[in-house]
Order: C-alpha cells, then structure tokens, then sequence
C-alpha cells in the first residue's frame, strides 16, 4: 500500500483563481464590520434611536456592504469557476478593481451619511456604481458560457441574487441621487428606502445564502440535501414575490392587501427555509456542534425569530410594536443575527478548504502533504469568537429597547469581527505564506 | 446498483458516502493515484462531484455519471490512454 506522505500524481486543478483574490475579500469584510461596531461603540445609542438616522445608516452600509456584500462577491468570483466551470473573464483584474472600488466607495458612503456631505456621496456613487456594474458584467458574460452538468441549481440562485443585486443598486442609486444633488431629484424616498432594503437584503443576500446553502450544507455540515421543493423553483417564486411586493407597495385598497399578501408569503418562504435548515442540521448523522454549524444554527434562528418580529409588528400596526424598537430590531437579527452569522460560519468551512485546495494543487512543487482541514483553524479558537458573537447579538437586539446596552454590545461585536480576522488571517498566513512566500499570487 | 457498468465489466469500487469535503476528493485523487493501466475507479458519493470534473478532464481521465436512488451518485472514471 501507497504511504499516505508520498508525492502524489501531479493532478492539475488548474483554471482556478488565486487564492489571494477571494483572500482579499475574506479578510476585508470582517475589518468592515469591526469599523462599523466600533463607530457604534463611539456614536452610543444616537445611532441607534431610528433606522432613518444618518448614522445608523452609516453603520448598515458598513456591514452591507463592505462586509456581507464583500464576502458574497469574492464567494462568487471563486465559487463559479470551482463549483460551475465557469470562468469569469480576467478574473484578476476584474477582481482586483471591483475590490478595490467596494472599499474606497462603502468608506465614502458612510463618511457622507455621517457628514451628509453631498460631494461624499456623488464619489461614494461613482465608485460603487463602477465596481458592482463591472462585478455583475463580468458575472454576466460568464454565466452565458457552458457550465459544467450538476450545477444548475446553484447558477439558478446565483442568477436570481445577481439580479436582486442590480435592482438594489438601482434603487440605491437614485436614492443617493437625492442626497448627492440635494434640491434637483424628487422621489418618494420612504417607499424607495423600503425597497432598496427589501431588494438588498431578501434578494440579494436572501437569495445568495440559500442558493449557496443548498450547495454547502450537505457538502460541509453533512446534511442530508434539501427537499426538492426548496431546491425546485422555490427561489424563482421568492424572486416572484419579492417582484410582486415591490409592483404592489404605495397602491391603496384591495392593492395594499395584495402587497400585504406578497410579504406574508415572503415571510413564510424564508422561515420554510429557515426550518428546513434548522431540521436538517438536527436529523444530521453526525450532529458534532462545530464552529460553522454554531453560526448557521444562530443564522436560522435569526432569520424565524425576524420573521417571526415582522409578522408580530405586521399584525398589531398599533402600540408596542409599531414603535421604532421593532424595525431596528429586526434589522440587528436580520444584518448581525442573520446575514453576519451565516457569513461568518461559511468563511470558516470556505476559507480553510481554499487553504487546503491550494495547497494541495502546489503539492506537486511542495511535496508536503496538506494538513488536514479541520487543524488549518483550530476550533477552540473559533468556538470563543462564536460565543463573542452570539453575546453581543443579544446585547445588541436588548439594545434596541435599552440603550445602555449598545456601546458595550457594540464593543463586544467589534471584539468578534477582530478576533474572526485573526482566525482567518493566521490560517492562511501560517499554513500558506509560511509554507511557499510566493505562491499566494503566483500560484494559478 | 451497479447503473454504470456493462455486464462482465469490472471497477475499484471506493465509497466515500457520509465524508465531509475535502475528504472524499482526497480519498479519489489518492485512488486515481494507485490505478493500474485499463483499470477504473467505481466512486459511491452523496453529492454530485463538480469540482472534480474539471481536474479529471484536465488530467486525462474521462468519467461517466449517474444518480442511483434519486439523492446519492456514482462515478466511473477511467484514464483515456494517450495515442
């Protein structure tokens, strides 16, 4: 029998991107949401009184953007190829400017909701514009090429989500439009604000996480896969509503119950998503509580307890919850409880498998066998940064109705996004860096 | 069970079924690795193998795919002898 240290067969797996272009990604969006905790630490609870406040909505394009929508864009650049067999075309490049553009234009984004600087927000404009129309693009003309048999369903929710994403920044558009030229654009603002966020946050990153679940959880956490109901034409039906809820909002009379009816069915789409999940992870055969479940389990739990929250404050429009508490509440579950976890547990199941893949494919110049994935983050330190994260969730979510509590939740979140960098970091600076300087960029 | 296989033709039978990702790659790469001359590999998987396509074509090997009970895959592959 073959030694389990001997050179194995040169298989090239080629075509891949670099690993330092998702890297970049990885490692940047969680420095975006330490920013973000640590300018609500600074700012206490003024931004976190209303979500109309100029700086809490600083603070939410800081995670938005430079954190879920950062992950989810170096996600993609490097799912299509490994997953697809797509190639996104000088992916590079493509890569390295999107990047580029996301960071300056989320900075110059939340400057000019702090300042309310009208200058801030045409450049903020300009660059985000530029990077996600070259991102979607680029993403467009790949998606039209052969993809190999197997992925359909993941293309499918990648498609749905790339669209959400360009309705988003069209809406985002025009309501920075307003900001950016103050006096020269009308437009109903509320209405568009409710929008833009229904678009970036069910669509865009809704339709994302659960196409990518559909994939991930049975090839990471070991699940069963989904039932295919869900995997069938259940996105292209949230995609429908979520159409349906938008066409429908500012009508009066039998239009306004139509809209109602949308977001209800909307609501129930994603708790179905969340249970299945939740069920899922229960029925498993080996149900070990690791780090990235831990994430994924507090992830679904968000997202029923914020649909759960919506319908609630749905139901009574009068009292306790129509109050300003309930929609920042279900803004931290959605944002941190929801969004940021399920992130957060996929960069610990993609990062340390990209260290492993890469490190396999230079195994050929190396000759080292790779360590084994669940030893490139040790998980000790994974579980203390999930308990960091899990604490200050409940402290923020308190914080909504005792302001006392934002400034040190806040803390407590920046502690977490910290402490998720260094995990990623030192994953890849000890086990990739260390073992060949050069091949995080030449490596192809 | 066997849906890939022509009657009398024979495969290394390796199932990587309940593994968590990278180890059933591993476990096939390190078989490919072993195979002899005309011999082929008969894989047991849960999921369809996508990113394993690419690095078999890339390598010479060529690979035939079926669903077996409406939920877990098998995949023979075999190394194309060069002319």
């Amino acid at each position: 029998m073959k030694p389990l240290d001997a050179p194995q067969r040169a298989l090239s797996f080629g075509g891949n991107p670099p690993l330092s272009l998702p890297m970049r990604y990885f490692l940047s969006a969680p420095m975006f949401a330490a920013l973000a905790a640590a300018f609500l630490a600074w700012q206490g609870d003024a931004a976190l009184l209303t979500r109309w406040s100029p700086l809490t909505l600083a603070i939410t394009h800081l995670l938005v953007l430079g954190c879920l929508s950062m992950t989810m864009i170096g996600a993609m650049l490097q799912m299509l190829p490994v997953v697809a067999g797509i190639e996104v075309p000088r992916a590079r490049l493509v890569g390295a400017v999107v990047h580029l553009c996301l960071c300056a234009g989320t900075l110059a984004l939340a400057c000019a909701f702090w300042q309310e600087s009208p200058p801030l927000f045409r450049a903020a404009m300009a660059l985000l514009l530029a990077g996600l129309v070259l991102f979607v693009g680029a993403c467009t003309v790949a998606m039209w090429q052969y993809h190999l048999p197997g992925s359909g369903a993941v293309v499918a929710g990648i498609r749905l989500a790339l669209a959400s994403l360009v309705l988003t920044m069209i809406l985002g558009g025009v309501l920075a439009s307003v900001f950016a030229w103050p006096g020269l654009i009308q437009a109903p603002m509320q209405r568009l604000t409710d929008l833009h966020a229904l678009w970036g946050m069910l669509g865009w990153v809704g339709l994302l996480v659960i196409g990518v679940a559909f994939q991930v959880m049975p090839m990471f956490m070991l699940t069963e896969p989904y039932p295919k109901y869900l995997t069938g034409a259940y996105s292209t039906w949230l995609f429908i509503l979520l159409g349906g809820a938008s066409l429908s909002s500012g009508w009066t009379g039998p239009g306004a119950a139509l809209h109602m009816a949308c977001l209800v069915l909307l609501a129930a789409g994603y708790a179905l998503f969340g249970g299945t999940t939740l069920y899922l992870l229960a029925r498993r055969k080996r149900p070990r509580a690791d780090p990235a479940t831990l994430f994924w389990r507090t992830a679904m739990a968000s997202l029923l307890a914020a649909t759960g929250a919506w319908l609630w404050s749905a139901a009574a429009p009068s009292g306790a919850a129509a109050s300003a508490h309930t929609p920042l509440a279900i803004g931290v579950l959605l944002i941190v409880g929801f969004a940021l976890s399920a992130v957060s547990g996929m960069l610990y199941k993609i990062v340390p498998f990209l260290t492993w893949y890469h490190l396999q494919d230079a195994r050929s110049v190396s000759g080292r066998k790779p360590p084994n994935i669940n030893q490139i983050i040790p998980e000790r330190h994974a579980q203390w940064q999930y308990g960091a994260h899990l604490a200050s969730l409940l402290m923020l979510l308190a914080a909504c109705w005792q302001p006392a509590l934002v400034r040190p939740g806040a803390a407590l979140l920046c502690a977490a996004c910290l402490a998720l960098w260094l995990n990623l970091g030192s994953a890849v600076s000890r086990h990739v860096f260390n073992t060949f300087p050069s091949s995080l960029h030449n490596h192809e | 069970m066997n849906t890939l296989l022509e009657r009398g033709e024979s495969a290394r039978l390796l199932d990587v079924g309940g593994l968590e990702a990278p180890e059933p790659m591993v476990r096939i790469l390190e078989a490919l690795d072993t195979l002899g001359p005309g011999e082929r590999l008969r894989v047991l998987i849960d999921r369809e193998p996508v990113p394993l396509y690419r690095i078999l074509l890339r390598n010479g090997y060529q690979y035939r795919t079926a669903l077996c009970d409406g939920q877990h895959y098998e995949v023979l592959i075999w190394l194309v002898p060069t002319a």
